[in-house]
């Protein structure tokens, strides 16, 4: 018996009485308008989001989270790619200036991509002749 | 220092009677309790079993004759509360009270710019609620643009509530699904609490087997909880229930 029941038989000098919980089952409650529009009020439960939405934004917060990584070191720092690529270069072009690879106009290095592999044979070949 | 805020969006809703409850039985458990009313109708008094006509001094009054009324510090904050001196002191250092001290800061629902400094210092802030469609509507309207579901200081109390009532179980039961855990609390109505200010007694003494005080016991719990406070008594409950 709840102590505020307890409490009040005691001061009714009763030994007991007919008592009704009233527990609503949830089937039973109503949908009133004012709850339908607070459920659909971005201020008391923020922004409802169907699945499809709740997915961009998970794989948006990945890509973020990716992007916000530090870029791999690509090269040691005594021997940057520039360089690497210079010196090979050189190599099949005697008594021409190597072509140099500069990160700062690079627009493969400025976007974090690896310099692939297509571009680099292009540039071998255009030295060799 | 320790701040409760107790502030809702819609007056009426019984966020004085919280405030006054919640600080008596904080202090009842030994706790050291500042509770201050910023309202201008200064009726958290008549919840400590003061007249209308009986005051209580300001912060700076009550550093060298300060009020404690069934060990609560009373303080009436109203006269300050907007001077530029009081604000930047709440800015830089928080509320002018003892350090140790748990202030329950009692906020009027139209003073939006206090409610959102003091929510700034305060370790939780308390939102009573009615179990009726004007205060539930008022939701909308408590933090601004923010969802209150985002909200992590802000914590609901469902007040008044009435079984008999369809409408009132209906809104706890849609309050309790919506907002979960963010409902930490739940008052049932009890005529015994206006007719306790009616004779200028506090609740517990003019009627000691009202519904209303084991629910603010279980509220209190729920505070102390969240705010991460263990007081001696609960202590010493603890170690004889161990």
């Amino acid at each position: 018996m709840r102590s505020d029941a307890r409490a009040l038989l005691q001061k009714l000098n009763q030994q007991g009485f007919q008592y009704q919980q009233f527990p609503d089952p949830y089937a039973d409650l109503e949908l009133w308008p004012v709850f339908e529009a607070l459920l659909h009020d971005e201020r008391v439960v923020g922004q409802q989001l169907s699945r499809v939405q709740q997915r961009e934004h998970e794989f948006q917060a990945v890509k973020e989270q990716a992007a916000a990584r530090p870029k791999p070191v690509q090269t040691p720092d005594e021997h940057p790619l520039e360089e690497q690529f210079s010196a090979l270069l050189a190599t099949y072009a005697p008594g021409q200036d190597p072509p140099v690879v500069n990160p700062d106009t690079d627009e493969a290095e400025q976007t974090g991509h690896k310099v692939d592999l297509r571009t680099f044979l292009k540039e071998l070949g255009g030295a060799r002749k | 220092m320790t701040l409760i805020l107790c502030h809702a969006a819609k007056g009426g809703v019984g966020t004085t009677f919280v405030a006054a409850q919640l600080a008596l039985s904080i202090a009842q458990r030994g706790g050291q309790v500042t509770a201050v009313d910023f309202t201008y109708q200064d009726a958290l008094k008549l919840h400590f079993g003061l007249l209308p006509n009986q005051f209580a001094p300001g912060f700076a009054a009550s550093q060298s004759e300060p009020l404690a009324i069934s060990d609560v510090n009373l303080i009436n904050g109203f006269a300050e509360k907007d001077t530029e001196e009081f604000l930047e002191r709440v800015r830089a250092a928080g509320l002018p009270v003892h350090a140790g001290d748990i202030v329950v800061a009692d906020v009027a629902a139209a003073d939006r710019g206090l409610a959102e400094l003091l929510y700034e210092r305060a370790d939780l802030h308390l939102a009573p609620l009615l179990p009726d469609p004007a205060a539930l509507a008022s939701l909308t309207r408590l933090a601004g643009d923010t969802p209150i579901s985002s909200r992590e200081k802000t914590a609901l109390v469902l007040n008044q509530l009435d079984d008999r009532r369809k409408l009132s179980r209906h809104s706890h039961h849609f309050v309790r699904e919506l907002f979960e855990d963010q409902l930490i609390g739940t008052v049932r109505r009890d005529e015994a609490a206006p007719e306790a200010l009616a004779m200028f007694e506090q609740l517990a003494k003019y009627a000691p087997s009202s519904v209303v005080l084991p629910d603010i016991e279980d509220l209190t719990d729920a505070v102390l909880s969240r705010c991460g406070i263990v007081l001696a008594q609960d202590q010493s409950d603890m170690r004889e229930a161990g």
